[in-house]
């Protein structure tokens, strides 16, 4: 019993250590470890969350830099992806906080901010669909759909593309799927005004902030 | 390839040639490492930046493939920076140029502000306000959100907006009585059509303006602007700014020492992919590098602790900032762009005015003396106006905590721009700003 307890909390830490070293390689031996130690897929799940949220911590205190931190994603995420194969659908189904759907409006190339929070979201447990930058007002609207999306993210950082976050809200309208996807809406020039003009469900100030906001939306 | 294997492979290559050139990073709050005396570490450091543009190349986001060069087209095209370019024409013409870091006389370039969104309401008014003040060699245009009552939304609305903007701005020197004057175009979109659009010899921009044209903080352009580029060049734009925006710990540089490298190949690749011969530069060894190995008209100055945050109040903490922004432009033979940060009507001309004094003053200063001077007024103002709230600081752009959508104080509130005269309030707070700043040692009267 001590030996299972001892190998158990050993493929844990391995699991962690992966994260917290940025090793997606070793994340994906770890994960294979665990599986084959029968280890709960939850708690594998969890101590992997554990360690990207200190990853997500260091970086907040400029500890360490971005490549850093999509190196751990990576980790983290193939890792969980091995995981997951273990268990049943109703389980994988289970360990989904929720599905976001997140890009950066047409017209607007910034997507630093954009890429921070995927990070940060991806650390919280949540299935991110990274549509990147320049995104269409429809393909925010197509792929929350293909998906089965719980939430849309939509970032800016101009002042001249900001009225691209209202045409998602309005096609969605104009679609009768607004009732069907919340919409958390960020970036540089974003306001909770503009984000209460605009009818969006949240608005995060940073990356914190914004997990914060989709976590509270995706428990009511 | 994807922009994610490019951002990866920006960082290993750049933390390959840290290792390679054996590049270290100064700590920031070592003043009397705030300018790199070793010219071995300065040279490395150049060569990792040519080297990075070399083995990794510049990225384009919309085609996703690299753009590559050799050795000897980024050596050649470095050696093509001119070294005098005249902004503007008639007599409202100035010949900028590469200042030296280290107590050159020459004059400080200035250009007057903006970089800012404005409100229409104002827009024929600003213009000539600023380009009235004689310090100022050239003006940055400001964003507009709304145009002719109706929200600029879509390609169309943006190009007429640019337009109508650089007319703004193409009044506004007239009535200044300097028709001549130069004005760098601050893009309303980044798409080319809005771009290419302000190019009108009565009321656009001439081919003695400019414009700002930046590369992305991973190293990276895009067909929009490399088309706006092409084009401005066969108009024969005179200059084009890269304004480099971004913070060191959310780049793919992945270290301080990667910072540096990342910093001179992107003011580098602004120059091969869009002409930008006047650069913003960081972290601060970037304008010895190309101090010593360029032409390139470099922005902003040096970084260190002793540089106080701008404000977000009409006081005379805020005017010391522009004083201690004017004083390290001057000591370090850095062009001044007293941009707005994003804030709405945020700068007025009695700062801009200040800041040529201080700048005028300061004017071949040794380095050495500079750092002493701008530290004074660093303690003196922490002594007698402490900041009361320390700005929100972290990762990314904050623009909405500078206030674009007034949520701060806008120069409407201390400076009348009919009139073209700061509140009586505030004139108080110059006065004690000036004060300060006399008593640091600036000889200004």
């Amino acid at each position: 019993m001590f030996f299972l307890i001892h190998m158990s909390n050993e493929v844990l830490d391995n699991l962690k250590n992966a994260v917290l070293n940025y090793d997606e390689e070793a994340a994906k031996k770890a994960a294979e470890e665990a599986v084959k130690a029968n280890i709960d897929p939850m708690e594998a799940i969890r101590s992997l969350s554990g360690a990207i949220s200190e990853v997500g911590e260091s970086f907040h205190r400029q500890d360490i830099f971005l490549p850093h931190v999509v190196m751990a994603a990576d980790a983290m995420q193939a890792a969980v992806a091995i995981i997951r194969q273990s268990m049943s659908s109703e389980d994988v189904k289970k360990s989904i906080l929720g599905t976001i759907v997140l890009g950066t409006v047409e017209g607007d190339l910034h997507d630093i901010g954009k890429n921070i929070v995927m990070m940060m979201l991806v650390a919280a447990g949540l299935e991110v669909i990274d549509l990147g930058r320049d995104v269409k007002v429809d393909d925010f609207v197509r792929r929350a759909n293909e998906v089965n999306a719980d939430l849309i993210a939509i970032s800016c950082l101009m002042t001249t593309t900001m009225p691209y976050q209202r045409e998602v809200i309005e096609e969605l309208k104009r679609l009768n799927l607004r009732d069907k996807f919340k919409v958390v809406i960020g970036g540089g020039p974003v306001t909770q005004g503009w984000a209460e003009t605009i009818g969006a469900d949240g608005y995060g100030v940073d990356a914190y902030e914004a997990v914060d906001v989709v976590k509270s939306l995706l428990a009511k | 390839m994807e922009e994610k294997e490019w951002n990866m492979a920006l960082f290993h290559k750049v933390q390959a040639l840290v290792k390679r050139h054996g590049i270290t990073a100064p700590d920031p709050n070592d003043r009397s490492k705030i300018v790199c005396k070793d010219n071995a570490m300065i040279d490395s450091a150049w060569q990792a930046g040519i080297d990075f543009l070399v083995e990794q190349g510049v990225y384009c986001y919309d085609t996703r493939r690299v753009i590559e060069f050799t050795e000897d087209e980024v050596k050649s095209t470095i050696r093509g920076i001119p070294e005098t370019l005249v902004m503007g024409e008639g007599k409202d013409a100035v010949t900028a140029k590469n200042k030296h870091m280290d107590g050159d006389n020459d004059p400080v370039l200035i250009c007057g502000g903006f970089h800012s969104p404005y409100r229409e309401d104002i827009a024929h008014l600003a213009p000539k306000a600023f380009m009235m003040i004689p310090g100022v060699d050239y003006m940055q245009g400001f964003t507009l959100k709304v145009i002719d009552g109706r929200e600029i939304h879509g390609t169309a609305m943006a190009a007429y907006a640019a337009r109508k903007k650089v007319r703004y701005m193409r009044e506004g020197a007239r009535k200044a009585g300097r028709p001549g004057m130069a004005i760098c175009h601050y893009p309303i979109s980044l798409e080319a059509a809005p771009m290419i659009a302000t190019l009108d010899p009565r009321n656009g921009l001439r081919p003695c303006d400019g414009a700002m044209m930046t590369p992305l903080p991973n190293i990276v352009v895009e067909t929009g602007l490399i088309t706006a580029a092409i084009v401005f060049n066969d108009y024969g734009l005179s200059f084009a700014q890269n304004g480099n925006g971004h913070g060191e710990q959310d780049s793919f540089a992945g270290s301080r020492e990667g910072y540096i490298v990342t910093g001179i190949a992107k003011s580098i690749a602004g120059w091969l992919i869009y002409r930008s011969n006047i650069t913003n530069m960081s972290p601060n060894i970037v304008h010895e590098v190309f101090n010593r190995h360029t032409n390139m008209i470099r922005v902003h100055g040096l970084r260190w602790p002793d540089i106080m945050r701008r404000g977000t109040q009409y006081n005379e903490r805020y005017l010391l900032y522009f004083a201690q922004k004017a004083i390290n432009c001057a000591f370090t033979g850095s062009a001044i762009e007293p941009s707005g940060g994003g804030r709405l009507e945020g700068t007025t001309p009695y700062e801009i005015e200040f800041m040529c004094e201080c700048a005028e003053a300061a004017r071949g200063l040794k380095v050495e003396d500079g750092i002493e001077l701008i530290s004074n007024i660093k303690k003196m103002a922490d002594e007698e106006c402490p900041a009361p709230v320390t700005r929100p600081g972290g990762m990314g752009h904050r623009v909405s905590r500078t206030g674009w959508d007034g949520s701060l104080p806008t120069l409407r509130d201390v400076y009348d721009l009919v009139k073209m005269e700061p509140s009586e309030a505030y004139k108080q707070e110059m006065d004690k700003a000036r004060r300060l700043v006399k008593a640091a040692g600036l000889d200004i009267n």
